[in-house]
């Protein structure tokens, strides 16, 4: 039997992150292990759950007129005036100032 | 000429001041609609409804005060999310709850869960995650770093690479995270339920 899957393993497919050889690999498993298949349904269980319950706290009333009040004060800022805690998720500032790659530079003669 | 010039500064404010209100509009458009899901996340991490909303208005002012910034077509309620992380830890509870919670190093440093804790049975891992208020309250137990991980994973359905970019980890990180938050989620149910079996309080 091939290895049992780790809890790492098991929380990435509850959550839908594995794909190609990985997740073939995680089936092949789970198709002759029924403690991993065990394991498997509990942790999709526990995230579901965790979904529900996590929905606890619902929106007070005001609080939306009360944000649109504070935002209607404040100006929608110009790119010099950002403010620090305010940035790119990772990924995608790298996504804009990446340079040309070499490839791309060396091409540049033929090209233009 | 006075007359030129003045004329051309009144055009000029007009044209920024409809640029600003359709980026206003825009940013409207993305950004209330996450209201809700920002309120539910802001008062997990505080614990406090005055101060969640008090999280909630100054992540929105400052999400629009760096609109400019904000990329169109990139994902937008990451960009909101990770402000709000941010903003909520250097709030005066966020500080006082780096100060008390366990880091990264503590988080490892407990060991093998699964290998320490004998699973429940199935009926009573069923009986268990069937009570929202049980699971509340285990939740309610998790250290900060691992309630917004599950948060951001299961209630809001972010995918890894996007809890990332909130949390500023690498993905590697957001998973081992997810994985022991769920791990120590399990160990409080099963404590809860052997005391529910017992007769015992829940509390």
């Amino acid at each position: 039997m091939s290895e049992h899957l780790s809890d790492a393993m098991l929380s990435a497919l509850a959550d839908g992150e594995l794909a190609g050889e990985e997740m073939g690999r995680v089936e092949a498993h789970l198709a002759e292990c029924p403690n991993c298949t065990r394991r498997a349904l509990s942790e999709s269980l526990l995230k579901r759950s965790v979904a529900r319950a996590g929905q606890r706290y619902a929106m007070p009333e005001g609080l939306r007129e009360r944000v649109m009040g504070a935002t209607a004060e404040s100006r929608v800022a110009t790119p010099t005036s950002q403010n620090q805690d305010v940035g790119h998720p990772a990924g995608t500032k790298e996504d804009k100032y990446r340079g040309p790659s070499p490839a791309s530079r060396d091409q540049d003669d033929g090209t233009r | 000429m006075a007359v030129l010039s003045w004329r051309r500064k009144d055009d000029d404010a007009r044209e920024s001041a409809r640029a600003e209100a359709e980026s206003r509009a825009r940013f409207e458009a993305l950004a209330l609609p996450l209201l809700p899901s920002l309120y539910n996340t802001a008062r997990w991490l505080t614990r406090d409804p005055a101060e969640a909303e008090d999280l909630v208005q100054e992540t929105m002012v400052k999400a629009l005060g760096g609109f400019a910034g904000f990329e169109p077509g990139t994902n937008f309620k990451a960009w909101a999310f990770r402000i709000l992380r941010n903003t909520y830890l250097t709030s005066r509870s966020g500080l006082a709850a780096r100060r008390t919670v366990a880091l990264e190093e503590e988080l490892e440093a407990t060991g093998e869960p699964e290998a320490a804790v004998e699973r429940m049975t199935p009926e009573l891992e069923l009986m268990r995650l069937s009570d929202r208020a049980a699971l509340q309250r285990a939740m309610d137990e998790l250290p900060g770093p691992l309630l917004e991980v599950v948060l951001l994973c299961d209630v809001e359905e972010m995918k890894y690479r996007e809890i990332a970019a909130v949390l500023e980890v690498p993905i590697g990180t957001v998973m081992s995270r997810v994985s022991r938050a769920r791990a120590v989620l399990r160990e409080k149910l099963t404590a809860q339920g052997v005391r529910a079996s017992e007769g015992g309080p829940v509390q």
